[in-house]
């Protein structure tokens, strides 16, 4: 006899016909649970809605948080940015100061022609005579800053 | 005897695949539905052979009796869970058996022996009346069985007593066929190993 003959014979194995009946009517007494994986599934999505939504505030909260702090950073203090050229700024920032400085070159050019002009205009025609101080004063040379300064350090 | 069976065993077992239960799906979905009679036909087709694989695993009548009752008791109070996907009904039914059994032993903390091959296990038949010394050979036969790892066990149950084909033992046991088809190998080996060096 061969293994799996053997092994066969245990197809003889069965269940008496009375335990069979009363097993059978004991079983089919009971009523099926109510659908339990549907349940399941069903406490699962409201524990998902629950801990997503707590989730997704929380995430709004920092995301508000972080955009507040760059606006305010930017609107308080000034805020260096990658995009912009550090020479190009610099070589405008030279420019302006070269406009202002002809443009004070312009105004000082007028205001002496100004006074030139006023004062050739309101000199009176006789012009007393000059004092020894004065005198003295017009023939001095041009004061420098350093000869002036030590005249009002003494 | 019936066609396949006069075949040669290895034949019998290469062609012959534990029928389902005609219309089996609509049976299963009226089940689904509530309707006890719809189980009561998958109770009357399946029970033979889940009882089988349970006594053959525990070998006590009381015990087998209690187990069996338990794995249709369970799969009939959650049957609205069980999902159809081309598979015998009793696929199923041997996850939920192979689970109780493990409870069980986990439960007693027993290993089987010799004298707990009930007799009454063969009597279900009066026609079957089995000898003394056939009996003892069965007895051996299952004593065997019982010592080899408990999935050794359950790919010689399947294959070898129940005729089921190779993907639904795989998918009985949550395995790939391949998987089964190697520890059916080892497990035929191991068992002529301890039948024939008389090792139990």
């Amino acid at each position: 006899m061969t293994l799996f003959e053997e092994i066969k014979k245990l197809r003889a194995i069965g269940a008496s016909r009375e335990y069979t009946e009363k097993s059978r009517r004991l079983i089919l007494s009971h009523t099926p649970h109510a659908h339990p994986a549907r349940a399941e599934a069903f406490a699962f999505f409201v524990r998902a809605v629950r801990a997503g939504s707590t989730a997704l505030v929380s995430g709004a909260f920092i995301i508000l948080l972080i955009l507040g702090g760059v606006a305010a950073s930017r609107f308080f203090s000034p805020v260096e940015f990658g995009g912009l050229e550090n020479g190009a700024i610099k070589a405008e920032a030279d420019l302006i100061d070269i406009q202002i400085q002809l443009t004070e070159l312009g105004e000082y050019k007028e205001e002496a022609l100004v006074h030139a002009e006023s004062t050739l205009r309101t000199e009176p025609l006789l012009k007393p005579a000059p004092t020894v101080t004065e005198q003295k004063k017009s023939e001095k040379k041009p004061v420098t800053l350093e000869a002036a300064l030590d005249i009002l350090s003494e | 005897m019936g066609v396949f069976e006069r075949l040669n065993p290895v034949t019998y077992y290469l062609f012959y695949t534990f029928p389902m239960l005609d219309g089996e799906h609509l049976i299963i979905q009226s089940a689904i539905g509530g309707e006890s009679s719809a189980f009561g036909l998958l109770y009357d087709h399946y029970q033979p052979q889940i009882y089988r694989f349970v006594a053959i695993k525990v070998g006590r009548r009381e015990d087998v009796e209690d187990l069996t009752h338990q794995v249709f008791l369970s799969a009939w109070q959650n049957i609205k869970s069980y999902t159809h996907r081309g598979f015998p009904f009793s696929s199923w039914l041997y996850r939920i058996a192979r689970n109780q059994i493990a409870d069980f032993y986990r439960a007693r903390r027993e290993t089987f022996s010799f004298e707990e091959v009930d007799a009454e296990l063969f009597a279900h038949d009066p026609k079957i009346e089995l000898a003394a010394e056939h009996h003892a050979v069965t007895a051996r036969v299952m004593q065997a069985i019982r010592s080899l790892p408990p999935e050794h066990q359950d790919v010689l149950i399947m294959r070898f007593v129940e005729d089921l084909a190779v993907r639904d033992v795989a998918e009985a046991l949550g395995k790939s066929e391949g998987a089964v088809k190697v520890m059916q190998h080892r497990a035929v080996k191991s068992l002529k190993d301890i039948l024939t060096n008389d090792l139990i």
